[in-house]
């Protein structure tokens, strides 16, 4: 007399449902992603906000005191706040226009077939690869008053006071930009090109047909169809406008007199040299705020594009 | 796409796309050419080629600025991350692409928000979680953040698991597999399209990254290399041939990959903000 006997047990072994095993599969395999996903980067979203709510020098929990808004009060007084905050926008003002176009360009002429085209092609995208340390330290010394490569260049070539560079406080911001956009347009310029690749050659042909001149395929064919890539190029340089960091750590720390001050700079500093914590988290929470607008109207638009029928 | 045929407009357009090599190229080549100069020759004559080729520049680059300590700690840094990364891109990619459960849209878009904002957002919580739980100072908290920044990989990888025909799986399926086995065993090796553009972006990304080591290293033996190029310039900035040696090694090791791999670093880089 055996248990299976008793007619306690199943006749046939229990099917679980392909969506059951897919399940635990599917949840298995989520969770060590999620695992790090959720508490360190995107509690930390949460915690921000929190944080900004907060008066504190960092370390004990025991000095940190709540202060709702005045962090917030306190920024919209500071100066220097909007100071950066402007700077941001110059940059995203000038910056986005100035890559966008100069990309466009680029991305045009090399698609013709120049001879050594995918060379030049090659070539422009190689600062992309490099450390925004590497190329900011490069160009501190290549822009240097007294000994810089171009100063140097300029006495050459006569002048007798050549611009101090990243050292004018009215120019040092537009030295910034100037190698932001040296280390950026390749990517820009690549994204173009896919963009203009997608474009059948039989709309060239047919508007050659049609004897158009160059800036008649120019406005009427390639303009409406990389539409959908001027928009991803514009909105990746924006929201890159409003990460500035690194480049400004390392050329100018901010300075000369917080001419190239930025928002990021501004809360690393206040938070990580004076410790004021919480008014830094404010000016991080406005940051997120800007970014995950751009962001949020980027995906609207790639969600809402179709594929264009000619 | 060839539609600009006039000849003498041709000629000035590719002037001016020399101008911009020359702009791109030169300063990179001033670089490596002043590393191989002695110091004061390359202040005193900028534009000239090495009089006295010298290596001497590199030899006190790596010892000054402890080059070959703050290598070990990026290549660990970017070996260890690359891996978790790549992992955890491989299982949200299949999952959300070939895997159908509760709550899978969901998870996907949360998942997917953390794309949208940048890091250096949260920077100063996870500076407070990494202070509280004893990992400042310690490549642990590097890793924990890299590791949860896999919105854009888990993104790729579904986007790339798409395009596998899901008739292989059901295969696997009915030959026995069980769904793990189907992952491991027939998604995986599939994969290594997908994993190599995400690698490519990744790579870059991590081996370049500045505001998390800047924050949570604080002393110089764990230095990665962009930190050390700060040091060495904030204590030698006036030695400019071992300087422009310094930034010669840092950036060797991207440029060299990206001339053997340019096809898959331009794909890597340009990944995900094209559509699909």
């Amino acid at each position: 007399m055996s248990l299976k006997s008793l007619g306690l047990f199943r006749k046939t072994p229990r099917k679980y449902s392909l969506k059951a095993k897919q399940s635990l599969a599917a949840y298995s395999l989520l969770l060590p992603g999620l695992s790090m996903y959720i508490p360190f980067h995107f509690l930390p979203i949460l915690g921000v906000i929190l944080l900004s709510m907060v008066s504190w020098k960092g370390y004990s929990f025991h000095t940190m005191q709540w202060i709702g808004l005045a962090n917030y009060r306190e920024i919209l007084s500071d100066q220097r706040f909007w100071q950066a905050l402007w700077h941001n926008i110059q940059f995203v003002l000038i910056v986005v226009a100035i890559q966008t176009i100069f990309s466009m360009f680029l991305a045009i002429l090399l698609e013709q077939t120049l001879p050594l085209a995918k060379f030049f092609r090659g070539i422009y995208f190689m600062p992309t690869v490099l450390s925004l340390v590497v190329v900011g330290l490069l160009f501190s010394f290549v822009l240097s008053p007294s000994q810089g490569l171009l100063n140097t260049f300029l006495r050459v070539m006569g002048s007798q006071n050549p611009p101090a560079w990243l050292g004018d406080p009215k120019i040092a911001l537009f030295v910034l930009m100037a190698v932001t956009i040296w280390k950026e347009f390749g990517l820009s310029m690549f994204l173009f090109i896919a963009g203009l690749e997608s474009i059948p050659d039989e709309l060239f042909d047919a508007a050659k047909v049609d004897g158009a001149g160059t800036w008649k395929v120019f406005t009427n064919i390639i303009l409406p169809l990389i539409k959908e890539t001027a928009y991803v190029v514009m909105i990746m340089a924006t929201i890159n406008c409003f990460k500035l960091f690194d480049l400004v750590r390392v050329m100018t720390k901010g300075g000369p007199f917080f001419a190239t001050e930025v928002l990021a700079t501004r809360m690393y500093t206040q938070s990580f040299k004076y410790g004021k914590i919480g008014y830094g988290s404010a000016i991080a929470v406005v940051l997120f705020l800007i970014t995950f607008l751009i962001s949020a109207i980027q995906f609207y638009f790639r969600s809402r594009g179709e594929k264009v029928e000619y | 796409m060839k539609f600009l045929r006039q000849l003498p407009s041709m000629t000035f357009f590719y002037l001016i796309c020399l101008v911009v090599l020359f702009v791109v190229a030169y300063p990179v080549i001033w670089m490596l050419l002043s590393s191989l100069k002695p110091s004061w020759q390359v202040t005193t004559q900028p534009f000239s080629l090495p009089t006295h080729w010298t290596f001497e520049n590199y030899s006190e680059a790596w010892t000054m600025a402890k080059f070959g300590q703050a290598f070990l700690n990026s290549a660990v840094i970017v070996v260890v991350s690359l891996t978790g990364i790549l992992a955890i891109s491989c299982m949200g990619g299949y999952t959300f692409a070939k895997l159908d459960f509760p709550g899978k849209n969901f998870i996907f878009y949360f998942w997917l928000m953390g794309m949208m904002v940048p890091p250096h957002v949260s920077i100063i919580p996870n500076f407070v979680i990494m202070d509280k739980l004893g990992l400042i100072n310690n490549f642990l908290s590097l890793f924990l953040i890299y590791f949860s920044s896999t919105s854009f990989g888990v993104f790729v990888m579904r986007s790339f698991f798409y395009t596998v025909p899901t008739e292989i799986l059901e295969a696997a399926r009915i030959d026995g597999c069980s769904e793990f086995s189907v992952f491991w065993r027939v998604a995986i090796p599939m994969a290594r399209g997908g994993l190599t553009v995400i690698a490519i972006f990744y790579f870059v990304f991590l081996w370049n990254d500045f505001i998390y080591p800047l924050t949570f290293l604080r002393t110089e033996s764990m230095n990665t290399i962009p930190l050390a190029l700060m040091a060495f310039r904030d204590y030698w900035s006036s030695d400019w041939g071992p300087m422009m040696a310094a930034l010669s090694m840092a950036s060797l090791p991207p440029i060299i990959f990206y001339f053997f791999f340019q096809k898959q670093f331009i794909r890597g880089l340009t990944a995900g903000a094209l559509k699909g």
